[in-house]
């Protein structure tokens, strides 16, 4: 799979020619991704931010409130 | 002080295990040269190697019980001849990396690369993740006392080894036997059930090590180790480690599965990895019915990658013919034992206990995916984890499902790290901080149950005395192990109405139901009545001085018996259950 965060993976090479294109199709197709600077500084990453600190709160709070529920028993 | 006896039982264990591994790996390494595939370094060649060697060894010895040749001294003898392999297979590696260190003068004076970053908290998880491996090993190295573990796991391989291979009641069980159970046969034939303990113990270090392979497709590879890590600290796998049950052998094959056919379908490798990919498949359905749910899951999204590139379908189409073949040459003889057990229900996992099973960790990144960016590739992950979870519950005889989300699960956690480490210190402080306490929670709980297990896994306690104070039905074994003969039957019956005891520590064969007959002894389990004794104690019992053999008969459901050993032991609700052992009086010899 190519990984956009990977510098020393090069590109496979052994490949025949004609495989090449089939290859960029399917990563341009079926593994989009977006190469944009993470949001730092935009108005909307503020409440991104905060709903995240929430998310993280509840399941942290939830752990050790209901510890019972996270308990293995098997099943 | 710790006995002699106690430390060589401990190290006895330790090399049966050892001795599985190598074997595993002389085993596997000339298949992986076969399949030539791309080398990718060490840790490509071991994991792959010890995967590959770990189905040869499992299906070779599902051949040996076929036709009735499971014997101690022929397990032995092959494990030694694989071991030997390995050892010429080590010498060629050592010879080769020799000759590697040999550089020309030019590319001796260039600069070397600069190595990759670390990324942030790599060394507090990795201090984590060997907190957690240390106190499961303590708790392997004790004799397990798991019911489920005694009765699901080790008592078809314990019988297997009695019989010298499958009876035909065997063939229609209550459970299909797996490949697990194939390398649990081998521990038991080499050492005991604390050797298959520690083989489970070793499969979640092996699922670590693949989730770092699978993860570099994706990540660099401080990310991926880091992926690894978050494996281990999973409270699944950390409650697993200590266990010799099935799940972590089917996580291993499922993510081995997962990355080949992940070269399949965007490197477009079609010529080496779809053996790979059908054998770790097959694999996967031999470890556990389960990893048919996966196949599927990993089949629907291989047909949805092939249906949209027209350009390579033919290329696609061949390599899932070749991937279909391979998965139906390993998986054909468990399928064929699966298709006894399937007008039998089996055993389903709630999703609640899927989420326990993954942790909170993997939860909390699992919400957070949605406010990061898009990772080349982890669609895909994503993809076969939805479809597989929506199709595991389904699968003929799912039993536990949750453990192939844990890979991809992990390195979906390192990605949402990796993103949230990039936001505000502010944000990304009170995430990291929130974080850290749930990861350090997990192994803080596993350090405090493996206190009880310290003694007898440093040899300071002698097992027998672990499992007397522990086992409920130890007692007993204990006992008709010593006056017992070989041609003699156990019958069980519990009448208490709670869980069910294990028998696996008996040496001769046992059963549950009267049907077949031929038996010798019984041993019936009742909760004893509330007058006799309040149970404050799990240690109520008696001492072994049984009464004398004839001097106490007594007729009851079984004809005339003679009590042989009667015992108090407190069951986990702390009630009282009385254990008595019976010899059947037609059976004196």
């Amino acid at each position: 799979m190519i990984a956009p965060v990977r510098e020393d993976r090069p590109a496979s090479a052994h490949h025949p020619r004609g495989l090449t294109m089939a290859r960029r199709a399917v990563a341009a197709a079926l593994l989009k991704h977006s190469d944009e600077s993470p949001p730092v500084s935009e108005p909307t990453s503020s409440y991104v931010a905060w709903l995240l600190i929430a998310w993280v709160m509840a399941i942290t709070a939830s752990y050790f409130a209901f510890w019972s529920w996270w308990t293995i028993d098997g099943y | 002080m710790p006995s002699f006896e106690a430390i060589c039982d401990v190290l006895g264990s330790l090399a049966a295990a050892a001795a599985i591994g190598i074997s595993a790996f002389g085993l596997g390494r000339p298949a992986l040269r076969r399949l030539s595939l791309p080398h990718d370094g060490p840790l490509f060649v071991g994991v792959w190697s010890m995967a590959l060697g770990l189905v040869i060894g499992g299906s070779l010895l599902l051949v040996l019980a076929a036709v009735g040749c499971v014997h101690s001294s022929v397990i032995v003898g092959l494990t030694l001849a694989a071991c030997f392999w390995s050892l010429v297979e080590f010498t060629c590696i050592y010879l080769g990396a020799t000759v590697g260190r040999i550089v020309d003068p030019l590319s001796a004076i260039e600069p070397s690369r600069a190595p990759s970053p670390r990324p942030r908290g790599t060394a507090l998880v990795t201090l984590l993740a060997a907190l957690v491996l240390l106190p499961s090993l303590v708790v392997a190295l004790a004799p397990t006392t798991s019911p489920e573990a005694l009765s699901a796991s080790l008592e078809l391989p314990k019988e297997l080894l009695l019989d010298h291979g499958f009876s035909t009641s065997r063939l229609i069980g209550p459970a299909p036997p797996s490949l697990v159970q194939m390398w649990y046969l081998w521990a038991l034939a080499l050492n005991g059930p604390v050797a298959a303990a520690l083989v489970h113990w070793g499969l979640g270090v092996l699922l670590a090590l693949a989730t770092v392979l699978l993860a570099r497709d994706f990540l660099p590879s401080g990310y991926a180790w880091l992926a690894g890590c978050l494996v281990l600290l999973c409270p699944g796998v950390q409650h697993q480690l200590s266990l010799p049950l099935a799940d972590l052998g089917l996580a291993l094959f499922c993510a081995l599965a997962m990355a080949a056919v992940g070269r399949i379908v965007v490197y477009l490798e079609v010529a080496r990895w779809p053996v790979a990919a059908g054998v770790m498949l097959g694999a996967a359905v031999a470890a556990m019915p389960a990893g048919l749910a996966f196949a599927g899951a990993l089949g629907i999204v291989f047909a949805w990658v092939a249906a949209a590139q027209r350009e390579s379908r033919r290329e696609l189409s061949q390599a899932a013919r070749t991937l279909l073949l391979a998965f139906l040459v390993t998986a054909a003889p468990w399928l064929f034992f699966l298709g006894f057990s399937l007008n039998q229900p089996g055993p389903t996992q709630s999703v609640r206990s899927v989420v326990t099973h993954l942790g909170p960790l993997l939860l909390l990144a699992l919400g957070m995916l949605p406010a990061t960016r898009r990772l080349r590739g982890l669609s895909l992950l994503i993809g076969v984890s939805a479809v597989f979870f929506v199709l595991a519950p389904y699968s003929p005889w799912p039993g536990r499902w949750w453990s192939p989300l844990v890979p991809p699960a992990g390195i979906v956690a390192v990605w949402v790290w990796r993103e949230t480490a990039e936001r505000p210190r502010a944000v990304s402080g009170i995430i990291s901080m929130a974080a850290a306490i749930l990861a350090l929670a997990v192994p803080v709980v596993r350090w405090t149950t493996a206190g009880g297990y310290l003694a007898v896994a440093t040899g300071w306690q002698h097992r027998d005395d672990f499992l007397l104070a522990r086992e409920p039905t130890y007692r007993a074994a204990r006992m008709l192990n010593r006056i017992g003969h070989s041609s003699d039957r156990l019958l069980y019956q519990d009448s208490t109405g709670g869980c069910v005891a294990s028998t696996f520590y008996f040496n001769c064969p046992t059963a549950r139901q009267v049907g077949g007959g031929g038996f010798t002894y019984v041993l019936v389990a009742e909760a004893a009545e509330s007058a006799s004794g309040a149970a404050t104690d799990r240690r109520l019992s008696t001492p072994d001085s049984s009464p004398p053999a004839g001097s106490n008969n007594e007729v009851g459901p079984f004809g005339e018996v003679i009590p042989i050993l009667e015992y108090r032991f407190a069951d986990d609700n702390n009630r009282p259950i009385r254990y008595r052992l019976l010899r059947l009086a037609k059976s004196r010899r």
